[in-house]
């Protein structure tokens, strides 16, 4: 079944299958399009339309008669095509364009054009390849080996071809470029029927022709913008990927640091000696530690999907709603560490001290033994297990035996007696908050058989760990009294201690020391060099 | 080289005055002059015809009025103007200088071939 149309041509009816008429209107157009820039452009379309009509008349066998395809293309082989129009008519003043057209419809020789239809990078290869009548698969190869074993410089030649060979735009260009000859037929065959592209092959030829410089320059700056463009993408994906790498094992790292180790219990990690840090309660010391991985985990894959979008500008990440939740955690994440934070630093508010002072039982007829309890000693000695034992053992092992919080200086006494003086500090929320926690601190020291054993950290409730609590002891020793300085408490010593040999802490140990005219001698030293 | 080519080529370039000498004798409508030129053998399409005509006309070397027909679409009946008969004098003398001009010249070479 076809749909007839009602034709009218040079005042005459016609009745034609949809067909043929849609071929006529094609050819028509072509026709139009061809003589846009002649003179007197409407006589000849008329004269035209009125001989197809005369040709039609002519062929009309009966008065219902419908036109077919077959007597259009008939008609339009006695016409002829609009290039041998052209070639017949050609005026002296008509452009080169046409005479290079005219030329190819006769003689159907080939122009080297860029095939940006098929193109790798400029679509030179291709073009190249259509020009000598090769596979674009073989001349690609070929380029790509003399580039290599040219050292590169073959792509320069590359380079040049790209900005100087123009590329094949229009329809005609296609069919020059691949050698076929430039008629309605081979057009037809090429953009399929599409009349649009075949009125717009002829506009494009015409413009091209009057803007032949001008295109040519803006050819250049396109080719150079299109350059630079695809090397920007080129940074653009290795950006991506250093991104998307530095993301991941950020992802990675943090992931096994804080779950894999801390959770899972592996001790002397990051974060164990301080899972009780916050002086809170536990379900919101548990949220905080969950805002805080989510705080650090949550921008690390924001910035492995803007990897990704670098990569690949059309890669997706959780969707517009997994988006929003999960901005919406990062921010609750914030608020909650923040609230963490403030709670934190309302809790170091107020500094209170706290005084004691015990009297020594040793004379200066007896020397003095100082020494520093080991941890062993006192886990063994005490096995009722303290209720800060935990925090103690992971304390230790992260600091180390001594705790920078215990100090000891040694002074002389003008009393004749031996005394220890403990000075200890704490912070809290409020003043006799602070002084409490002082006044709580539980610190481990006995005096027996002349020998003082002093323990290197402090005891504290579970509760009260984290009150930057510190302890100042000052050991008064009277006139003439020796000391025996174990070595084993040189890092709770003050860092100056007064002695006639100008010693650090470190070199005090293992010496006996006599307490004389305000600071300790040395009895057992190698004498310093005389002057 | 392709021989159609250069033939079309050397029709393309008497066309105009064989369309002038055929107006020239009597007054003739688009189809006529067709027949005639396809004839002659002048014309492998008719397309060519049309655009050559409007350029005769827009020079002012033809002219042309229109006449009802009894079998179709009105007519376009062509007659030359006295520029054109003088363009074609003109013509007519190249035309005879040029043919001397190609006998001579390929008969001589004939003989040249032929000895």
């Amino acid at each position: 079944m076809n749909k007839t149309i009602n034709i009218n041509l040079a005042s005459t009816f016609f009745h034609i299958d949809e067909d043929a008429y849609r071929i006529l209107k094609q050819y028509l157009t072509s026709l139009e399009r061809t003589f846009q820039n002649t003179q007197g452009k409407e006589d000849i379309m008329n004269d035209i339309e009125m001989r197809i009509a005369e040709l039609f008349q002519e062929r009309k066998k009966h008065t219902s008669y419908v036109f077919n395809t077959a007597d259009v293309e008939e008609v339009i082989q006695v016409l002829g095509q609009p290039e041998d129009f052209i070639s017949g008519a050609l005026d002296e003043e008509q452009n080169e364009d046409h005479n290079a057209r005219t030329k190819n419809t006769t003689h159907t020789s080939k122009k080297f054009f860029r095939d940006t239809d098929d193109r790798y990078i400029g679509g030179v290869a291709s073009g190249l390849a259509h020009y000598l009548g090769i596979d674009p698969t073989w001349m690609r190869l070929a380029l790509l080996f003399a580039a290599v074993f040219s050292a590169g410089t073959f792509f320069m030649v590359y380079v040049v071809l790209w900005i100087l060979v123009p590329e094949a735009k229009t329809t005609a260009d296609k069919l020059r470029m691949k050698g076929e000859p430039i008629n309605i037929n081979n057009i037809e065959k090429k953009i399929k029927e599409d009349f649009e592209k075949v009125s717009e092959k002829f506009k494009d030829d015409y413009e091209d022709a009057r803007s032949t410089v001008k295109k040519k320059s803006e050819n250049f700056f396109g080719q150079l913008e299109h350059f630079l463009k695809s090397l920007f993408r080129i940074l653009f994906k290795i950006i991506g990927l250093i991104i998307v790498f530095v993301a991941f094992m950020g992802c990675i790292g943090w992931f096994l640091s804080f779950f894999l180790v801390s959770v899972f219990g592996m001790s002397n990690s990051f974060i164990n000696p301080y899972i009780d840090f916050f002086n809170t309660s536990n379900t919101f010391s548990i949220l905080v530690w969950i805002a805080i991985f989510l705080v650090v985990i949550i921008p690390l894959l924001g910035l492995f999907a803007l990897g990704r979008k670098f990569i690949n500008p059309r890669a997706h990440f959780f969707g517009l709603g997994g988006r929003w939740t999960i901005a919406g955690l990062w921010i609750g994440s914030v608020f909650i560490l923040s609230i963490a934070a403030v709670n934190q630093i309302r809790q170091f508010a107020f500094t209170a001290d706290h005084y004691t002072q015990e009297l020594l039982l040793t004379q200066p007829s007896d020397t003095l033994l100082l020494k520093a309890t080991i941890e062993k000693k006192t886990i063994s000695q005490n096995p009722i297990i303290r209720s800060d034992w935990v925090f103690r053992w992971r304390h230790h092992r992260f600091f180390g035996h001594y705790d920078e919080r215990v100090r000891l200086q040694i002074k002389p006494n003008n009393n004749p007696e031996n005394l220890l003086e403990f000075y200890t500090t704490a912070d809290g929320p409020k003043w006799d908050l602070a002084k409490q926690y002082a006044q709580n601190i539980n610190y481990n020291w006995q005096e027996e058989d002349h020998t003082l054993w002093l323990d290197p950290s402090l005891n504290l409730e579970i509760q009260d760990r984290f009150r930057r609590q510190s302890l100042e002891m000052t050991l008064y020793l009277e006139e003439g009294q020796i000391l025996y300085i174990d070595r084993s408490v040189l890092k709770m010593l003050d860092r100056t201690i007064p002695n006639d040999q100008d010693y650090s802490r470190s070199r005090m140990g293992d010496h006996y020391w006599k307490m004389h005219n305000d600071q300790l001698e040395c009895l057992d030293c190698v004498p310093k060099k005389e002057i | 080289m392709n021989i159609e080519n250069t033939t079309a080529q050397m029709r393309k370039g008497v066309l105009e005055f064989c369309i002038l000498s055929l107006i020239a004798k009597e007054d003739l409508y688009t189809t006529e002059i067709l027949n005639a030129l396809k004839e002659g053998e002048m014309l492998v399409v008719e397309g060519t015809i049309y655009p050559l005509l409007t350029r005769l006309k827009n020079a002012d070397l033809l002219s042309y009025r229109w006449e009802e027909s009894t079998s179709g679409p009105p007519r376009k009946y062509y007659a030359i103007t006295p520029n054109g008969e003088l363009f074609l004098a003109e013509l007519q003398n190249a035309w005879k200088t040029l043919n001397q001009a190609v006998k001579k010249i390929t008969t001589h070479k004939k003989k040249v071939n032929h000895e």
